[in-house]
Parts: C-alpha cells; sequence; structure tokens
C-alpha cells in the first residue's frame, strides 16, 4: 500500500514574517494625512494671529510671542520641564509596577481579590486632584505628594488592567500547560504573565497621560519647580504665551514618551496578531 | 495489563437550578499503544470523558486507573490536544514544541534534539523561529500535536483536534498523526464526532448514546497498520461507516 510520508507542503496563506496586512497604498497614506493636518493647523495658527491679528495676542499668543517666551526662559523652562517629567516617569514606573504586581496577586489568590476589590472599587472612580488638600497635609507642598499622586492614578489603571486581563487568559492555556507537565507556578511564570503582556502595555500607555495629567494639576497647588508652577505663576499675570508654551511643552513630552513605549511594546509583542 | 481502566464513570454537573448528568455508568478498558476513537453525536459527553481522563474535571463516581494508578489530576503522562486553538501566541514553534519538556526540567541539547525531531515529523521543521500568528490552521495544529508528543507523554488525548479544518487539511492532519503514531506508538484517544475520521485512524471506535452519555457499542476496526486515504472508497470501510452511522442515528432517535 502507497505510504503517505511526505511531508505535507506548507500551506500557502501562511503569509511571510514581518508583512503588514494593509495594501501599500493605505500604508503610506496615514502619515501623511497625521502630517497635513498639523501643518495646516499650524498655519492657521499664525494666520489668525500674526497673519491678519484677528485674535489678540491675550486669548491666543502668535508663534513669534511663543517664541520669545522659550528665550526669555530659556533654562529654566528646561528645569522646570526636566522637574515635571522627572516626577511623571517616577511615579508612572512605581505605581504601574506596583499595580501590576497587585493585580496578578488578586488575580492569583481568591482572598487577596476580596479583601482588596471592595477598596480600588471605591478609590477608582475618585479623580486623584481631588485628594489634593490631604496629599498636602500629609506630605506638605514637595516632591512625596506628587508622586504619590501620580502614582496612585497608574496603581489604579494598572491593578484593574492586569486583575481583568489575567482573567481571560483562555483556560485552554492553562489546561495545555499543567497537561505539559507545569506546576502552579509554571502556569503564572510561563503562560499567564506572557499572555497578558499586552494589556499590561496598553495600561502604561493609559497610565502615562494620567500621570501627566495628575502631576501637573498637583503642581498647579505649589512647587519649587515644573510646568505646572510655571502656568500657574503666568497665569496669575495673564502671560497667557507663557501658559500656552507650558501647555506646549506637556504635550511634547507626552507624545515623546507615548512614542516610546509604543515603540518598545510593538517589540515586545511582536507576536500578537494584529487587529 | 490493560493501559486505561475507566470503570463505571459518571459525572454530573451541577448549575444554580439544574442538575445536569453528562456521562452515565461509562466502563470502556482501553490497551497499551491502542488507538481508540470515541464518536458520538455532539454535546453528548465525549468531551466530558477526555477531559475526565486528562485529569482536568473529577468523576462523580466510579474509576478512572492508568497504570494502576488512580487519575487525581492533570499530568505530564497525559497530553491533550485541544479542538480550540491552544498553541501559545507569545512562543515561536520551537518553544511551544520546546514547553513541554522545558517544564519537566529537560535543558540544553537534550531539549534541542527533540524538538527538532519532532517538529521534523510533523514537517515543521522550516517554520522553527515562526510565530503562530503567521501559520494557517492546519499547521498550528501539527504545532499542537508536537507539542504533545514532545512532552513524552503515555497517553495523547485528542479532544475534536481537527474538527474546524477543512477536508483537505484534515487528511493531511491525518497522514502526520498516522506518521508521528507509527514513528512512535502511544495509548490515544480520540475523540471525533467524523465516523471516517474515526474509522481511518482507530484500531476500535467506541459509539456513545446522546447525554446522557455510555458507551453503545465499541467497533473493531479491521484495517492494518498500513492505511492509505484511499481506504475509505473500500467496500469494507464503506459498510463499517454505515454500521456507525446507524447505531448512532438509532441511539440518537431512542432519545428523541
Amino acid at each position: 500500500m502507497a505510504r503517505l510520508d511526505a511531508p505535507n507542503p506548507p500551506v500557502a496563506d501562511a503569509s511571510p514574517p514581518g508583512t503588514s496586512r494593509l495594501p501599500a497604498s493605505d500604508r503610506n497614506f496615514g502619515p501623511l494625512i497625521s502630517i497635513g493636518v498639523v501643518a495646516s493647523l499650524l498655519v492657521a495658527w499664525w494666520v489668525v494671529t500674526t497673519g491678519t491679528e484677528t485674535v489678540t495676542q491675550l486669548y491666543l499668543p502668535s508663534p513669534e510671542s511663543l517664541w520669545t517666551a522659550i528665550t526669555t526662559l530659556n533654562t529654566q523652562l528646561l528645569a522646570d520641564a526636566g522637574a515635571t517629567l522627572g516626577r511623571v516617569v517616577a511615579s508612572w514606573i512605581g505605581g504601574s509596577a506596583l499595580g501590576v504586581v497587585v493585580g496578578l496577586a488578586m488575580a492569583r489568590a481568591r482572598w487577596l481579590m476580596y479583601a482588596l476589590n471592595p477598596i480600588i472599587e471605591a478609590v477608582r472612580p475618585v479623580p486623584p486632584v481631588a485628594l489634593i488638600p490631604f496629599v498636602i497635609l500629609w506630605f506638605g507642598i514637595g516632591d512625596t505628594g506628587k508622586l504619590f499622586l501620580g502614582a496612585l492614578a497608574c496603581f489604579m489603571v494598572m491593578v484593574v488592567n492586569t486583575t481583568i486581563a489575567a482573567g481571560n487568559v483562555p483556560p485552554v492555556y492553562l489546561r495545555a500547560a499543567r497537561s505539559l507537565g507545569a506546576d502552579d507556578g509554571n502556569v503564572y511564570r510561563s503562560v499567564v504573565l506572557p499572555a497578558i503582556v499586552p494589556e499590561i502595555l496598553s495600561g502604561f500607555r493609559i497610565g502615562s497621560a494620567l500621570a501627566f495629567a495628575v502631576v501637573v494639576a498637583a503642581e498647579f497647588l505649589g512647587a519649587d519647580a515644573g510646568i505646572g508652577r510655571l502656568i500657574m505663576q503666568a497665569s496669575r499675570t495673564l502671560n497667557t504665551s507663557v501658559v500656552l508654551l507650558g501647555t506646549v511643552c506637556i504635550a511634547l513630552m507626552a507624545v515623546i514618551l507615548d512614542q516610546v513605549i509604543s515603540r518598545i511594546s510593538a517589540y515586545v509583542t511582536r507576536w500578537a496578531a494584529q487587529h | 495489563m490493560a493501559k486505561i481502566m475507566i470503570d463505571s464513570v459518571s459525572k454530573e454537573f451541577l448549575t444554580a437550578r439544574k442538575r445536569t448528568v453528562a456521562l452515565n455508568e461509562t466502563s470502556l478498558t482501553i490497551e497499551d499503544e491502542e488507538i481508540v476513537c470515541v464518536v458520538g453525536p455532539s454535546g453528548c459527553g465525549k468531551t466530558t470523558l477526555l477531559n475526565l481522563i486528562a485529569g482536568f474535571i473529577r468523576p462523580s463516581s466510579g474509576t478512572i486507573i492508568l497504570d494502576d494508578r488512580e487519575v487525581a489530576g492533570p499530568s505530564a503522562e497525559r497530553a491533550v490536544v485541544f479542538q480550540s486553538d491552544a498553541v501559545f501566541p507569545w512562543l515561536t514553534v520551537a518553544d511551544n514544541v520546546a514547553f513541554g519538556p522545558r517544564m519537566q526540567g529537560m535543558r540544553g541539547s537534550r531539549r534541542a534534539e527533540r524538538v527538532e525531531r519532532y517538529l521534523d515529523l510533523v514537517g515543521l521543521s522550516d517554520f522553527a523561529g515562526t510565530y503562530p500568528k503567521e501559520l494557517s490552521g492546519g499547521m498550528r495544529k501539527r504545532v499542537d500535536l508536537a507539542r504533545a508528543y514532545t512532552s513524552g507523554p503515555d497517553v495523547l488525548l485528542l479532544d475534536e483536534p481537527f474538527g474546524a479544518l477543512d477536508l483537505f487539511t484534515k487528511e493531511n492532519m491525518w497522514t502526520a498523526l498516522k506518521r508521528v503514531a507509527e514513528a512512535e506508538p502511544k495509548t490515544i484517544v480520540f475523540v471525533t464526532h467524523d465516523i471516517e475520521e474515526a474509522l481511518f485512524l482507530g484500531h476500535r471506535v467506541v459509539v456513545m448514546t446522546p447525554r446522557p452519555a455510555r458507551v453503545h457499542s465499541v467497533v473493531d476496526v479491521p484495517f492494518g497498520a498500513d492505511r492509505a486515504l484511499d481506504l475509505r472508497a473500500e467496500p469494507e470501510f464503506q459498510a463499517l461507516r454505515m454500521q456507525i452511522a446507524h447505531s448512532l442515528r438509532e441511539v440518537h432517535d431512542g432519545a428523541a
């Protein structure tokens, strides 16, 4: 009888590694639209301020006055931006890491879930900014309170993300791992943890934006340095070009940080199916 | 000495308001290196039987004995290939296949050799460094099969593994499974609703009744080890297929 032992040919629909599913025309079009929109907004900004002077400087400072603000502030701007970025990154990493650890522990131990869930669910909807008066009483107006608030915001996002993601790991993965000889700890380290990496990373992205919002808001109410303090001082003298400059600084830092995270996560989760 | 002894095993599931008997007083003896295919109408409790042997769930009554020891939980001696996609997407094909040996503490060149060997047997050597997302459904099933074999189990449990594949891919998978099982015979329990699949692969075919499932009849498959895909056209094969189809219809009508 004929033996059918030739290895079967690879199936044709397996696309080669690294190819995108989008047709080439769609792929090149996207960035062009983004650049176009940003460029037209910048031009429109110049037109309504310097170009035609439709809007007065107070309501919307012109690009030139922004530049003047940059040169006047000079190193002070860098110091303020550095202070804010430092607080954001520190509280974001600290809070997120703690959130992942606690989230994993909650997903693993039922009693811990019952113990912590009510507290987390109660604190989660409260905007961290609402706690600023307490934080100033507890920690003063130094760095500690700002770090605490930023970390709290990130912790809440991560702890919820992690527990939900860990609960959503397909049971078939866990069963498969068990029948291949994995013990409890192995199932956690080698299946649950890698399976939820995409959710953890998307939580990191949400957290980084939140950390900016919370840290800058905390700086409004008192700080020796930081973009929040810069904006608050300038607004007292109605120096709107510095206010706008501060906002632009935050936006730039947040975008760069987000880009860094999304580049890293695209590499780390290169195994995940594209949407 | 029988490899697996299933002795009047029942399984009931309790939900809030309902008690469902999935498996009722089922007994079955499976010999060493035997391939037993279990067929039955969908939802009849075939998968429950397999999950019981795998140790994912415990019987409500009765015992399952493997090599003189009662099955108490999942273990590496019983590898499972599932109906749904259970290949870990975050690991490359080679790392997926190496998962069992890695969990069991095998390292270095011994592990690499083993992985290579089974990848070769299922015809996936060229895809060792590929992530599963780049593979077709049939190729992923081969990864699953190679992973189960590489883990070095005594018993292989397959739960409608090729149910979601098209006929051509399915035939390829049958050939791949036969090749691996010939190279390294194992006790295999194969759950399916495809009578042809059961007859083509099995030494024996067990026909189950609808829920609550029991063993209706056991058919000895008279074809030798050397089976080609064309075997399905033989009158004898067709006669057996009809016989099993009739039994299934009979049990189905009996239950309705």
